[in-house]
Formats: structure tokens, sequence, C-alpha cells
């Protein structure tokens, strides 16, 4: 095939007239190409971004577990699920505080593996969430679920059992773990007394949301000395924390001595640990001492009516 | 003389411009190449093999927009994906992506993945997504698959898609593999 002589002049003159400007033209549209794939790959970021970080507060993202501890605290819980999912119970319960050990699971290893063994009823997943941060400790929410990816959620439902563990240093820099919800526990020296009745709060022992008081209660008199019983219209037991008050969880629980005996009781509230109200006060509010005491509620009020002395007792906690 | 002299300068700082430039536009080549040599190793998981130029050149458009999207629309990104993998019936691809333990369990070989698929999917199908839940490091979704050929008496369901990312467009998922069987026998 021959081009026509006029059409191969005129394609030389074209080139000859605008030649350098399509070169400049093709290198400065392959410029901009290379330039625009440049600047994409330098805004290629790293990683994907996602909303999964586990040791941002999630109650007060100003308290974050720190870098330098936080890769040892997410070893550490891992480990703990590793050891429980291994049925290593041995190893798993090493790994908790003595604290925890005593006031949690009674300083008892079967108690612990009846717990363990509840929670971890097949092998589980977990996911760590650092949660909030009080008295030196990093309270994470630790979920456990099964590995959906393994079954896609098949014949199964969406869920996960969800507990609050506690990890902090010690002043010898060693790890000091709780589980179950267990936070710390305290020995306590409060008292309130009168002619009838000593009350002491000799202990707290505190969960993530609640706190439990151990109550020394001794009658000090020839009478019955009621704390308890659910026949009155006022809240009978109830802790000042802040600006409110709180009514123990155990209300349905009886609380009723007779001459001269002493009790001991473990009372609870709702308390959140990482919250900045205190407790400022236990109060017993409807103290009844009484000469005859049947505990019938038809007869109830009568009793009540015929007591002997009738007050609320505070027991101070500043 | 002298015209001639400055002539020759110009040319010769037009030429060493000129150079100048070829070498910024190959330097830039090579930073190019390299950058999007890492970026494709770096996604040669087990879920994404990447074998020619096309499905390099593709590769790279696909992280260019996943780059630009939230966490929540790169999860359903990959969901649609992979279905759209199952729609065309490109099974032995989207059986790469599956969960390993989750194959194990329900789906050993590809044959009876794609068996499963032919049974129980509709020919054609939508996605609607209901629910998107995070946990941990794996996305739950709740998702609608609707019959687009037969409407409401063709076979819809609603399952579950559980999908861990590993990085872009490196992901594995599972689904719930009864939903679409005990959808088909009621």
């Amino acid at each position: 095939m021959t081009i026509n002589p006029d059409v191969r002049l005129k394609i030389r003159k074209f080139f000859k007239k605008y030649g350098k400007l399509i070169i400049i033209i093709i290198f400065a549209l392959i410029l901009v190409i290379i330039i625009n794939r440049l600047l994409i790959s330098n805004n290629a970021p790293d990683a994907p971004t996602t909303t999964y970080t586990p040791h941002t507060t999630v109650l007060d993202s100003s308290e974050d577990v720190p870098e330098e501890v936080a890769d040892s605290f997410e070893v550490f819980i891992e480990n703990y699920v590793k050891y429980c999912n291994n049925r290593d119970y041995v190893s798993a319960y090493n790994l908790i505080s003595e604290d925890c050990k005593e006031n949690f699971f009674g300083n008892s290893y079967n108690n612990f593996v009846n717990y363990v063994s509840e929670k971890f009823d097949g092998t589980k997943s977990y996911a760590i969430q650092s949660y909030s941060t009080a008295n030196d400790k990093y309270i994470y929410s630790v979920k456990l679920y099964d590995n959906f990816l393994a079954t896609g959620l098949t014949n199964q439902s969406y869920r996960y059992v969800e507990e609050k563990m506690a990890i902090s240093y010690d002043e010898d820099g060693n790890i000091v773990f709780s589980v179950g919800n267990y936070m710390e526990s305290q020995e306590l020296q409060y008292q309130a007394s009168n002619d009838y009745l000593v009350a002491r709060v000799t202990k707290s022992v505190e969960k993530y949301s609640f706190i439990v008081y151990n109550l020394e209660l001794t009658n000090r008199s020839n009478y019955t000395v009621v704390v308890q019983d659910g026949n009155t219209d006022d809240t009978e037991i109830y802790i000042n924390i802040g600006d409110e008050t709180r009514g123990c969880v155990e209300e349905e629980t009886d609380i009723v001595l007779d001459p001269g005996e002493t009790k001991n009781v473990a009372i609870s509230f709702s308390k959140f640990y990482d919250s900045d109200s205190d407790v400022d006060g236990l109060v017993l509010n409807a103290v009844r001492v009484m000469e005859n005491y049947t505990g019938d509620e038809e007869t109830a009020q009568q009793e009540i009516d015929n007591a002997i002395y009738k007050a609320s007792m505070t027991i101070s906690m500043q | 003389m002298a015209e001639d002299n400055i002539k020759k300068q110009k040319r010769a700082i037009i030429i060493i411009i000129g150079i100048l430039i070829v070498v910024i536009l190959i330097v830039a080549f090579i930073i190019l190449l390299f950058k999007q040599n890492n970026t494709i190793s770096s996604n040669n998981g087990e879920a994404i093999i990447v074998t020619n130029d096309i499905e390099e050149s593709n590769n790279q458009e696909d992280l260019e927009d996943l780059y630009n999207m939230s966490e929540q629309e790169r999860i359903t990104y990959y969901c649609a994906e992979f279905f759209k993998l199952v729609d065309r019936k490109n099974y032995d691809k989207a059986y790469e992506i599956l969960y390993s333990e989750y194959k194990e369990n329900y789906f050993p070989t590809q044959t009876s993945f794609s068996e499963y698929i032919e049974e129980y999917f509709p020919d054609d199908f939508s996605l609607n997504y209901t629910n998107f839940e995070r946990l941990g490091d794996i996305y739950v979704l709740w998702v609608d698959v609707k019959d687009t050929l037969n409407g409401s008496s063709g076979h819809n369901f609603s399952m579950n898609v559980v999908i861990q990312e590993n990085d872009f467009n490196d992901y594995v998922l599972s689904f719930s593999r009864n939903s679409a069987v005990d959808s088909e026998e009621e």
C-alpha cells in the first residue's frame, strides 16, 4: 500500500510544524499521570482504619492505656483466655491476684474451675476493650464468644459473655490481675452503736457495678432487734452516696437478732467502681427493738407500734 | 558569532532540561513500580491472588477505592464482592475467600460449595444489609437475600455474614450456611 505523496507531505509538514508541541504534550500527560499515581500511592494508608481500638478507654478517651504497658496487658489477658480455652486451669489460676483469689474465689481452686468452666463452655474467641481507669487500675471489658468465623453463625445466635477484668502493676512492677468483675477489697473499721445495737462495717468487696459490705451486728439488749424484715414502708438499709441514697440489693433478706446475738451479714449496693462518688455512710433506717416479735405480717404494724425503741442508725464512713 | 554562541547555549540548556525531565520520569516510574509491587505483594494473602496485568490494574483500582471508604463501607463492599463472585458462578475464587475452618466445617470441597450455591441460592439475587456489628476484629452482617427474578414468590431469606479484614482487599468470610436451606424447606 502506498500513501499519496500529497498526504505524506501534509503529514510531514504537520509533524514538522507541531512535532515539538505534540512531544511536549505527551511528556506533560505522562508527567501528570505519574504524579497522580505517585500522589495516590503516597496517600495510601498503612492499614485499614477501624473502630476497634482496644486500648482507647471507652468512658474517658483522655485516660487511654499507655502504649508502654498496653501490649503486656493484652498479652496477659490473651494468655488467660488461652489457658482457659486449653483447660489449663492451674496456669490460668496462677495469673490471678491473691486478693481476687481470696475475696472472689474464697481461696478455692475448685471455685475458680467451676467459674471458668461455666464461662468457657467451648473454645472461645475474645475481644478486649479498655473501659475505664480507677485507683491506678486499668479496667478492660472482655467479651467472650464462639468462633463465629468458623461457623458463620450457622444455627447460632449472635451473643457474647462480657466481664470486666482489672489489671495494674504493684510496687514491685508485677502485674496484678483480677477477673469476674472483681476489683478490690478493703478492711474497714466503721462503727455505730446505741444501747441496743452495735453495728460494725468490717470489710468492703468491690465488683465493677456493685459494692458489698460485711456488717457485724451485735444485739446488746434482752429484746429482739429487727434491722430488716420488709414490714415497714421505709427503705430499711441504704447507703448515702453523693447526693443520693441507694437501697441494698438483699432487701428480701430478714436481719433479726435475738437477745445477745451477733450476726455477720453481707449487704450489696449498686455502685460503679469507677464512679467519682464515694459512700459517705451506711444507714440502718428502721432499727426496731421489740419485746414480742413474731415476724408475722398481719401483726407487724401493731408490734412496731409497741416497739420499745425505734430509730435510724447511721454508720459514717468518712 | 555572539548570536551563535547564545543559540548554542540556549540549545544546551534545553537539552539539559530535556535530559533532566527524562531522568525524573524514569525515577518516578521506578518509584511507582516499586510502590505498586509492594502494595500488591502485601495483599497477596490467601484470599487474593493477582495473576495477570488486568487483575493487577483492577486490584489497584479497588485498593484506591477502598482507601477512601469507611470501615462499614469496606466490609459491606467485601460482602458484595464475595456474593458477586457467587452470582457469576466464579466458585473457585469465592471458595478461596471462605475462612479455612468454616470450609472444613461446612464445605470441605469446592464442589460441595458450588453444589450448595446451585441448590439453595436464587439464580439472580440482590443483597440488603439490615444490621452491622463489630465484635473485636470480626464483623457480623445481617443480610436479606432477595430473589430478583421471582420477587416475593421466589426464594428470599435472611442470613448472617461474618467477615474478618486482614488488610485492604484481604479478608476472609463465612455465612450462616443453613439460612438458605431452612427457608427453602419451610
